[in-house]
């Protein structure tokens, strides 16, 4: 329970969301805002976000954040009537407000304070957009009521020219935030009960939303007193209500016959002669032959509450109680909810088909998924061997058949619980942005961002894994890829560039690009620093095609950025980015064309827990190799596996593939046994980046969704193996880490000082 | 019981809006927005509307003049905030019976139900 402000463990998450997603309106549209600030859609959307915000942190009680939603909402409420130019000063500003507001909202559930001073910020957004926040209020001129009087008034006009004017008196009370419409609510209910003889203030003063503490109405009532006082005492923050000459009036009033020979008003139902019958006290005949002798009794009419004791219907008693009665449910009306408490709360029905849950319970039913996929691969398994045992016998079909049943089952239950955990790419992709805007702001440069696919569902785990690497694609491209705009122009391009991002699903995979329209990237100078680094030889350099010189790219330390950057440039980044990705069994390309652009390719399965690999038989050991890594499977015979320079590769459509024997990598046992060059061997051609490898393997065993299990805390790292995972048959078989193995491989190669390069 | 309409785009407010009411066993149902305000009216017919004014696609105030030209008797409190005094004025002019400001005590919602559907 949070003590700070006031809302519940139950709220918390609700309002977390919410005001998340304001800001996330307000961080897009602000950055739209800088250049489209005619759009008066977008300014309204922005200026509803800040005060939805505002209202809710209000309703919490978190001061500091009303405050700075309410300089927010003030500025943008300048832009709205076009008093103010959304310059990019006063948008920095404003998005710098919004990285408060982050801090503010990350204080709502949390034991901590921020250190954040709003007052500072406030201070900036009121310097630049030169309003002061307290005048946030629009006073516009509001049209004429004219046309609003009561007809009923007007129709009963003739009727009570003989009642005596009435003077009331409310006092509005001073906390009211629009007094003035407390007064014109005074002013038309009373029209629905009389004549407004005079008015003060006047009516086009309340209707300049002037603030009202007193208002006095001369009043000529057509309704009995009593309606009246309840009709006012329904207003709220009327703090008195002052009735002269009420004792004299009130009787005569009551004789006014009005509210029964119409059919009662909805206001009206409580009325004295109602109240009567209700309560089985009189009887409507009783009541309508009362009302009857008091329009026909000449001279000054009777009160009929007089004519009901007159005629001997109801006691002298009976009546005070009920009149009593009447007002006390004027003066206390919430005694009758406080009454209703007490009845059926079974009918109590709150509409929403949506149920939270917290992420460890999806984790959690995930992992069991997991746990039963596990199962179901080895009842299949079971089942196979079964049927060749016991081929017809009726008891195993069956058990075949349930098999199958369960595994249909199991495999919706996964896609189901899959969808529940998938969220929209959008969550990450929407922070860019601004991410964008500011980095090229920083950079001087001009750079849109595009985005495609934003509702593209990944599994959240991927979601919250993929962030990181996606930001430092995108600072690479602010700053090394789109070039200056002078730059630009001086090669034939726009001077604005363009950063697209895009996110699609194809064959049960997740593509997420990241493409600029700047230089491309000089293969020549990512060699050059190369070899300045002294990480490959000039001689190796030259030997390189240009594919393999842009996977250099990815090796640690490399930079190509003439000026190491704020923004990024210090050269650590673009293995890490790998490393990330290729651990979530992913693969991460690239392509670059220079002079024209760059464009990063991120493959990722679409879940981690869950890994769909291709299982091979290596020296009686199965393996899992990541489907996404797998390109291709080949079966050739042994002796097409030729040497060149001391390592195996073969030729594979007139490119030349280095391979490995996987037996050997992981030191098993040989597995010569006595095959004849004549024998097939199988090759399973995986890749990373633009690096192909071919894993030679006793044999292929099919493709099969497995659930990994870390193995590090187990065993440790292992060169070559990221994961292990229980097969269908109980077996435990290791998955391959892709890219280790090949950099394992290569490093092999360079420690021999033979680089793998081999003649066109 | 009362059938009580609850619309504000804040789905926060929405449901503490609804457990101050529901608790005291009124029946709550909710609109997000203006337009669907209308739509629900028109539909569940409730004794009364709780109704936030700055709301996309459909703001309190139109929402009010539809759901009273519809129904002339509908019974409609708006939920406000500081700086919309005039919007208020509006509102009251096209027949709000009431409004509330936010940040609102839950008395003040109950008070202000209970003048109207008691």
């Amino acid at each position: 329970m949070n003590t700070r402000f006031d809302i519940t463990e139950e709220e918390l998450p609700i309002f977390r969301a919410e005001a998340e997603d304001q800001l996330q309106i307000l961080e897009e549209g602000l950055v739209q805002l800088e250049r489209k600030s005619q759009d008066q859609e977008l300014v309204q959307a922005l200026f509803r976000a800040a005060h939805t915000l505002k209202g809710s942190a209000g309703m919490i009680g978190h001061k500091r954040m009303v405050e700075l939603t309410h300089a927010l909402e003030t500025v943008l409420d300048g832009v709205r009537k076009q008093a103010l130019e959304p310059s990019s000063e006063l948008i920095d500003v404003m998005l710098e407000s919004l990285d408060s507001l982050h801090q503010l909202l990350d204080e709502v559930g949390s034991e901590e304070l921020s250190s954040i001073n709003v007052h500072s910020i406030i201070a900036q957004l009121q310097q630049l957009s030169g309003v002061q926040s307290g005048s946030a209020s629009s006073i516009q001129k509001p049209a004429s009521i004219a046309s609003q009087p009561s007809e009923k008034a007007q129709s009963t006009n003739q009727a009570d020219q003989t009642s005596q004017p009435l003077t009331i008196q409310v006092k509005i009370s001073q906390e009211s935030i629009a007094s003035a419409a407390r007064a014109l609510q005074v002013v038309f209910a009373l029209q629905e009960m009389g004549h407004i003889l005079e008015l003060n203030p006047p009516l086009s003063v309340i209707e300049s939303a002037t603030p009202v503490a007193w208002l006095t109405v001369m009043f000529r009532p057509t309704k009995p007193l009593y309606e009246i006082r309840k009709s006012l005492s329904m207003i709220s923050e009327l703090e008195e209500i002052l009735i002269e000459g009420e004792q004299l009036k009130s009787e005569t009033l009551e004789t006014k016959p009005v509210q029964v020979e119409s059919r009662p008003a909805p206001q009206a139902k409580y009325s004295l002669g109602e109240l009567l019958v209700q309560n089985g006290l009189i009887t409507e005949e009783q009541l309508q032959t009362a009302l009857r002798i008091q329009r026909e009794s000449e001279g000054p009419s009777k009160p009929l509450g007089q004519i009901l004791v007159g005629m001997g219907w109801v006691s002298q008693e009976v009546l005070d109680e009920i009149i009593a009665e009447q007002s006390a449910q004027k003066k206390a009306p919430a005694m009758v909810s406080a009454e209703a408490d007490t009845t059926d709360k079974g009918r109590t029905k709150v509409i929403d088909k949506t149920v939270r849950t917290s992420v460890e319970r999806l984790d959690n039913l995930m992992n069991l998924i997991g746990e039963l996929i596990t199962d179901r691969n080895r009842m299949y398994q079971l089942r196979r061997e079964l049927e060749a045992l016991y081929r017809g016998s009726p008891q195993v079909e069956a058990l075949s058949d349930t098999i199958i049943h369960v595994g249909r089952i199991t495999d919706m239950l996964q896609s189901e619980v899959m969808s529940i955990r998938m969220l929209p790419i959008s969550n990450v992709f929407n922070k860019f942005p601004r991410l964008v805007r500011d980095l090229a702001r920083k950079a001087n440069k001009q750079i849109d961002l595009v985005i495609r696919g934003e509702d593209t569902e990944l599994d959240r785990s991927v979601l919250e894994v993929i962030s990181d690497p996606l930001i430092h694609l995108i600072r690479n491209a602010v700053d090394h890829g789109i070039e200056f705009p002078e730059e630009r122009r001086a090669a034939g391009k726009p001077e604005r560039g363009i950063i697209l991002l895009t996110a699609r699903h194809e064959q049960g995979r997740i593509y997420i690009t990241v493409e600029d329209d700047g230089r491309g990237i000089d293969v020549n100078r990512v060699k050059a620093k190369a070899v300045e680094k002294g990480q490959i030889t000039q001689a190796e350099a030259d030997a390189m095609s240009e594919d393999e010189a842009i996977e250099l790219i990815f090796v640690s330390g490399l930079s190509t950025a003439r000026t190491v950057s704020d923004v990024s440039g210090r050269g650590v980044g673009m293995d890490i980015v790998r490393a990330n990705i290729e651990q979530l069994n992913g693969n991460i390309q690239v392509e670059t064309w220079l002079g024209k652009g760059t464009q990063f390719t991120i493959i990722l399965p679409l879940t981690l827990a869950i890994v769909p690999t291709l299982l091979v038989k290596v020296c009686g050991s199965t393996y899992a190799i990541p489907l996404v890594t797998v390109n291709e499977t080949l079966r050739i015979k042994a002796k097409d596996i030729q040497t060149v320079n001391g390592r195996p590769v073969i030729s594979l459509r007139e490119h030349v593939l280095p391979v490995c024997n996987l037996g050997e990598v992981f030191a098993l046992q040989s597995r010569d046994h006595g095959r004849t060059k004549n024998d097939y061997e199988y090759i399973v051609v995986v890749r990373s980046g633009k690096s192909q490898l071919g894993l030679i393997v006793d044999d292929l065993i099919g493709e099969e969704e497995v659930v990994v299990k870390s193995l590090s805390s187990v065993i440790g790292e292992v060169i070559g193996i990221s994961n292990a995972a229980i097969l269908g048959d109980g077996q435990v078989a290791l998955v391959i880490d892709v890219q280790g193995l090949i950099k394992l491989v290569t490093s092999w190669s360079e420690r021999s000082g033979r680089f793998e390069r081999l003649p066109d | 019981m009362a059938k009580i309409l609850v619309v504000d785009d804040a789905e926060f407010l929405r449901v503490r809006i609804s457990k101050m009411l529901s608790s005291e066993g009124h029946e709550i149902i909710e609109a997000e927005n203006g337009l669907k305000a209308v739509e629900t009216y028109k539909s569940a017919r409730p004794d009364l509307v709780l109704m936030d004014i700055t709301m996309p696609e459909m703001d309190g105030l139109t929402a009010l003049r539809e759901i009273r030209s519809f129904d002339s008797s509908a019974k409609v409190v708006m939920l406000t905030a500081l700086g919309q005094e005039s919007v208020v004025l509006e509102a009251i002019k096209a027949g709000a019976r009431d409004f509330v400001v936010k940040p609102f005590e839950k008395e003040r919602v109950l008070s202000a139900v209970a003048k109207l559907v008691g």
